[in-house]
Order: structure tokens, then C-alpha cells, then sequence
């Protein structure tokens, strides 16, 4: 056990012990050859659930909304916190009911790189040994090292620490990782229309619109989302493409300032579309036009641009 | 067990399905990207015989994503509808699984029955040859054993291939429909007694397991016993009520049914739905009887051990593990089943 997971139980434990919180929500082990997965925690004697380390990919302050009126301790890597500063700044957060635990973070493991070197149907079990990552299959453990894993946004992570914490745990020994955050996008940028939109078409045609994506991200948090109104119904619900598209085009465009590149989306996938070129694109829109990253301010009075409205915004797209 | 054994060398099998391919459309499982999933080959050599199991099973072979119902026009005198079926045509579904061959037989039972003859259903069902591909061992998500079945279990094929030593694939025919396909085959080799017996061999072996498969009927009174338990207290907690379960299973079926017009044209569609959405059973008045995630995520589980069970006498699950591989947040069916299992609760 690391000395962080160490930590983490016993401020969960004391936390849930002296009822300052209702709930902890953080990480545990998951079923067999599935590294982690969300724990929620309600007593003291669950603590020795919690696990941290790099499979604890997915990004907890997506099921804040679920408890609002509660007292609620959360586990957070630092890119995490910035979706509660967004959520903060919508309103979304009562602060004073959450208790966050800020974990250090080297980047998580995307699933799916694993995949690509050992083939998902004989995967047996996962675990973190220092600087890698234990395949354990029917022909043996594999030893592959944790920095050819990392999920795409993790690779180009700047964020180093939490904007935002209650509690931290833990010392950071991540750098600001080098390298352009949006080469990605500016390679995307670069392609002529047709070549975006052949690009844009291909990703689509995988998607299978089960909403993991959606479900994932801590900012798609309305009640009743707009591709769901049903009286009457707004849009269609077909594998037409078009359909597709429509869907992920609003919801992306729903994203401007409010993304945060943390990945979940790209994660929960099950068919592995690359949703981060395009968020990547959206978040890098967001800071040219109106010079704003999600979370990068976690002043609860800061303004996301598509809450706000000045007579100066930018309008070159308008026709 | 199986009428005619037929034996063929790894390297014919992608002859074999360009032979098909004459007189077939030609599904198998093929490579694409990362993962394999069913399609359409225009060559015998684009099959992938060794993935265990394909990302999306192949329900949708059938039972498509959209389906088109009927098309209507309307003017100010009159509606017109028009129903003409879509043309279909014969095709191959070439090395499925045994789970998912199982799912096809138990589709059958809502979509083909004396009650209700789905039309469109029906006829792929009809126009479509089965040939299995018997596991040669099981992922690590795989619990079909679990399930009453095994990985050369001959439920839903029109014909079994399994595995031999040294390459070679023994295949048996279960259908007169597979002994067509079989006969129409200009495969080289004449299995000889050895062989069938090889292949017999090898379905014992797999049907010899250790696990002790669930009682469904047990399981399903229970499951009616506990509805309102606390059982279902925490299992949702962590359920992100995304589709991927149900879209990926080969046994859910529930769908949806839309109009998809603009201005006096359009089509009636069906889309799959899943019992893990908000919009799931939402009423017109905007009243729910299955409000929340746990709701819909006991709807999941009451709906493939219990209901299911009280209607076609059995479970609509194979075991496959598309579920358990692919939940965003780890929802395991199989802890479901184990602590199932063991609640005394009321």
C-alpha cells in the first residue's frame, strides 16, 4: 500500500468517524483484470477500500450533482479539481458541504494503450509496481512502463497541482510535461475542410451513441439533455451519421470553456472515438477568442465565456 | 451429436469463404482498429478467427441499431404508407461465437413467435446460415460455463467449427441448412472416424466444467422476492446510466420507436433503447416509474434473470462479458449474479 492510500484511508476514516462528511467518494480495486473503479464510501470501517494510483483514471466529480444537500469528502487528481471550479462557477457546487482530498497525479493509464500491446481477451489482472504497470495474462505477466500508457491528455498535462483542495496528499513530483498541448489540434486545423470534415465523418461512423461520453464528463450535468427532449422530440436518434454528428457537434459546441481536457470521456468509450481532437479544438478556441481555460481561475465569481456576453467578443464566425 | 463432420485446414478457411462468397453475403468478424467486430468481407482473407469475442456482438445483424419500420407521405387528402420489405439476401454469419450463436436462438424467442412475427427479423433470420466458431479458450471476462453453456455449445448455429491439433478444423454440421452450406463446399479433405471422434472429443471437453452453472428459476423467483430489497441499495452508485451494457449485449433488445419526417414525408424507425437511459419508460405526462439509476440498473438485471425466465424459461445472458470489459465504471454482472446468490435478505 502506498503511503498515500495509507493517508487516504485514515482521512476517510476520521472524516466519516467524526460525521463531517456523509460520503467519501475516491477509488477501490476493481473485478478481476479490471484495474479501478468509483468507490463510495459511508462508514469508517470501508476506508481500507480506497485505493490511489495511475489506473484511477476517472474523473469523480461527475457524480457530485447526485448528492447535492450532502456533506461529501471527494478524491481529486489536480486536472479533476478544475472541473469543480467550473462546476463551482455554474453554481453546480455547494463548496461548503465538500471536503476535496487532492492527490498527487503522474498521469493515468488509458486502457485501451494496453490494449494495443496485449490483447484484451487475455488480460487476467493489472497492478502498479513503481514505474510500471503488471499485465498479468495466461502466458505470464507483461512489464510495460507506465509512461507508454498515459491517456493522451495526461502525455501533454501541464497541471502539476490542484487549483483547488481542502486536504492535499501527498507531494507532487510531476513537471509541467513538455511539448504543445494542441499539437494534435493544430495538426487537425492545418487539414483543408474536406479533410476536417473526411476526418470528423470517420471518427463518427465508430460511435455508437450510447452516451458514455457524455455521461463521463463532469460538465454535461443538465437535467434533461437536449439530445433526450422528447416532448417534442428535438432531434433524431438513428445510426444515421447525421444524426450522430448533430449530437456530438452541439454537445462539443456546449463544451467551449467549460472542457477541461480531463479525458473522461475519451476513457468511458467503448469503441474508442477520439472525442479529445475535437474538445482539444474547443478548448483551444476557448483561449484565443476569449483568453479563458476551464478551471484555470478558481475564483467563484470568474466567468466562463459562454456565461457571460460583452459587446467585444469575438464574431469573426458569424457570417 | 452432429450428423456430418467435415475437416478443413486453417489455411482453407478463408478459401472456403471465397467459395461463399459467390453465392453469399459474407459476415465474420474483422480487424478494425483496435478491436474486431462483424462486417461485410469481400475476401475470405479479412476474417479474424482468433479474436474471443468481437466489440459489438452481432445482434445488429438482425436486429439493426435503426430499423426502418415503414415510410408514409401525407397530403391533404390521404396518407400514404409504404411497407415494402427491404430486399434481403442470403448471407453467411461466419465464426460466431458459441455465446453469441446461443443469443441469436434466444432473440428468436421474442422476435419469432406464434404472438408476434417480426417481419424484418424473420427473414434475415431466415435468408442467414450460422457457422460457429467454438472457443479454444475463455477470456478472462467469459462466464457462459456460468450460464448453463460451454464454449462449443451448438445452441443457434447451423454449423460448429472446433479447433483440432496442427491447424486443422473439424466442422459439424447441426441443421439441414448447414449441411447446404457444407455440401455446397468444395473442401478437400473427408473426415474420417478418427475425426469425429476428435471432434466429439473436443465438445466433451468443453462442455466438461468445474463451474456450477446459476439456477435461473431460483434465481428468478428470488429476484421477484427482492424487488424492493435493500439489495439494490448500492450497486448504481457508481452507474454513469450510459448505454454501453445494453447497446454492446447480445441478448437486449428493447428499442424505441420514432417518426423521422420533414414536412409530409418520413419514416416510422426503430432505434435500440437501453433500461439504463432517463428517457427509459418515461411517460407522456413526464411521470417515470423507474426514476432513478437504481430503477434501471435493477430493470437490467430483473429484466435478463427474471422476467425473462417467467416468459422463455430462461436467462438472456450468455456470459459473453462485453458488459464486464467495456462498463466505463466496472459494473460486474458476475458480482451481481455471486451476491445474488448468497442474499438472505427480504
Amino acid at each position: 500500500m502506498s503511503s498515500i492510500e495509507q493517508e487516504l484511508r485514515k482521512i476517510a476514516a476520521d472524516l466519516l468517524s467524526t460525521k463531517k462528511v456523509d460520503l467519501v467518494i475516491g477509488y477501490e480495486s476493481g473485478s478481476a483484470g479490471i484495474g479501478v473503479r468509483p468507490a463510495f464510501i459511508r462508514s469508517a470501517s470501508d476506508a481500507d477500500r480506497l485505493v490511489y494510483n495511475p489506473l484511477c483514471g476517472h474523473n469523480l466529480s461527475v457524480f457530485l450533482n447526485r448528492h447535492k444537500g450532502q456533506k461529501v469528502a471527494i478524491v481529486l487528481k489536480p486536472c479533476d479539481t478544475r472541473s469543480i471550479v467550473g462546476l463551482i462557477q455554474e453554481r453546480q457546487i455547494d463548496r461548503d458541504l465538500l471536503t476535496i482530498l487532492a492527490v498527487p497525479c503522474e498521469g493515468v493509464v488509458d486502457i485501451s494503450r494496453i490494449e494495443k500491446i496485449v490483447p484484451p481477451d487475455t488480460i487476467r489482472s493489472l497492478a502498479i509496481e513503481n514505474d510500471e504497470l503488471v499485465v498479468q495474462t495466461d502466458q505470464g505477466p507483461k512489464r510495460l512502463p507506465l509512461k507508454d500508457l498515459l491517456s493522451p491528455g495526461c502525455a501533454i498535462c501541464k497541471i502539476t497541482e490542484p487549483v483547488i483542495s481542502d486536504q492535499v496528499l501527498g507531494q507532487s513530483q510531476r513537471k509541467p510535461a513538455e511539448g504543445d498541448e494542441f499539437a494534435e489540434v493544430q495538426a487537425f486545423s492545418a487539414k483543408s475542410p474536406q479533410q476536417r470534415w473526411d476526418d470528423f465523418c470517420s471518427e463518427m461512423s465508430k460511435c455508437i451513441t450510447c452516451f458514455a461520453c457524455r455521461n463521463a464528463c463532469p460538465a454535461c450535468y443538465c437535467t434533461t439533455c437536449f439530445i433526450d427532449a422528447s416532448g417534442p422530440k428535438w432531434l433524431g436518434k438513428t445510426d444515421h451519421l447525421s444524426d450522430v454528428q448533430v449530437f456530438h457537434i452541439t454537445r462539443m459546441i456546449h463544451m467551449a470553456g467549460r472542457c477541461t481536457g480531463c479525458g473522461a470521456c475519451l476513457r468511458a468509450c467503448p469503441v474508442g472515438v477520439n472525442l479529445h481532437k475535437y474538445t482539444g479544438k474547443i478548448r483551444s478556441d476557448a483561449r484565443e477568442f476569449f483568453d479563458f481555460e476551464a478551471g484555470d481561475d478558481p475564483d467563484a465569481k470568474a466567468k466562463p465565456p459562454l456565461s457571460t456576453y460583452s459587446g467585444s467578443d469575438p464574431n469573426d464566425f458569424f457570417m | 451429436m452432429s450428423n456430418e463432420i467435415r475437416i478443413i485446414s486453417r489455411e482453407d478457411l478463408p478459401k472456403w469463404l471465397d467459395q461463399m462468397l459467390g453465392t453469399f453475403t459474407v459476415v465474420a468478424p474483422t480487424r478494425q482498429d483496435d478491436y474486431t467486430n462483424f462486417g461485410v468481407i469481400t475476401s475470405g482473407n479479412q476474417a479474424d478467427f482468433d479474436a474471443v469475442n468481437t466489440r459489438m456482438s452481432p445482434k445488429q445483424i438482425f436486429f439493426p441499431k435503426t430499423e426502418r419500420l415503414f415510410g408514409f407521405a401525407t397530403d391533404r387528402q390521404q396518407v400514404k404508407l409504404d411497407d415494402t420489405p427491404q430486399q434481403i439476401t442470403p448471407q453467411v454469419l461466419f465464426g460466431v461465437r458459441p455465446c453469441d450463436a446461443r443469443s441469436i436462438a434466444m432473440l428468436d424467442k421474442v422476435f419469432d413467435t406464434d404472438v408476434y412475427r417480426d417481419q424484418q427479423y424473420v427473414s434475415r433470420r431466415k435468408a442467414t446460415t450460422i457457422v460457429s466458431l467454438a472457443c479454444k479458450q475463455l477470456a478472462p471476462s467469459c462466464f457462459c460455463t456460468r450460464l448453463g453453456s460451454n464454449p462449443a455449445d451448438m445452441a443457434g448455429s447451423d454449423l460448429l467449427i472446433i479447433e483440432l491439433p496442427e491447424d486443422r478444423f473439424a466442422i459439424g454440421t447441426l441443421t439441414p441448412k448447414g449441411a447446404d452450406l457444407l455440401t455446397a463446399a468444395d473442401l478437400p479433405a473427408q473426415a474420417t472416424a478418427q475425426d469425429a471422434q476428435a471432434f466429439d472429443k473436443a465438445v466433451r471437453i468443453a462442455q466438461d466444467t468445474t463451474v456450477k452453472p446459476i439456477d435461473s428459476d431460483k434465481l428468478a423467483a428470488k429476484l421477484a422476492r427482492i424487488f424492493d430489497s435493500a439489495f439494490w441499495d448500492r450497486w448504481h452508485d457508481r452507474c454513469l446510466g450510459c448505454g454501453t451494457c445494453t447497446y454492446l449485449c447480445p441478448t437486449c433488445h428493447c428499442f424505441d420507436i420514432a417518426d423521422e419526417a420533414k414536412n409530409n414525408t418520413g419514416q416510422r424507425v426503430r432505434n435500440w433503447d437501453s433500461c439504463m437511459f432517463d428517457l427509459f419508460t418515461l411517460h407522456a405526462s413526464g411521470h417515470n416509474p423507474r426514476p432513478s439509476q437504481r430503477q434501471h440498473l435493477r430493470q437490467r438485471v430483473m429484466h435478463k434473470f427474471s422476467y425473462t425466465v417467467d416468459r422463455y424459461g430462461q436467462a438472456f445472458c450468455v456470459g459473453c462479458g462485453r458488459c464486464v470489459n467495456r462498463c466505463p465504471v466496472n459494473i460486474d454482472i458476475r458480482e451481481i449474479l455471486d451476491e445474488l446468490e448468497d442474499y438472505q435478505g427480504g
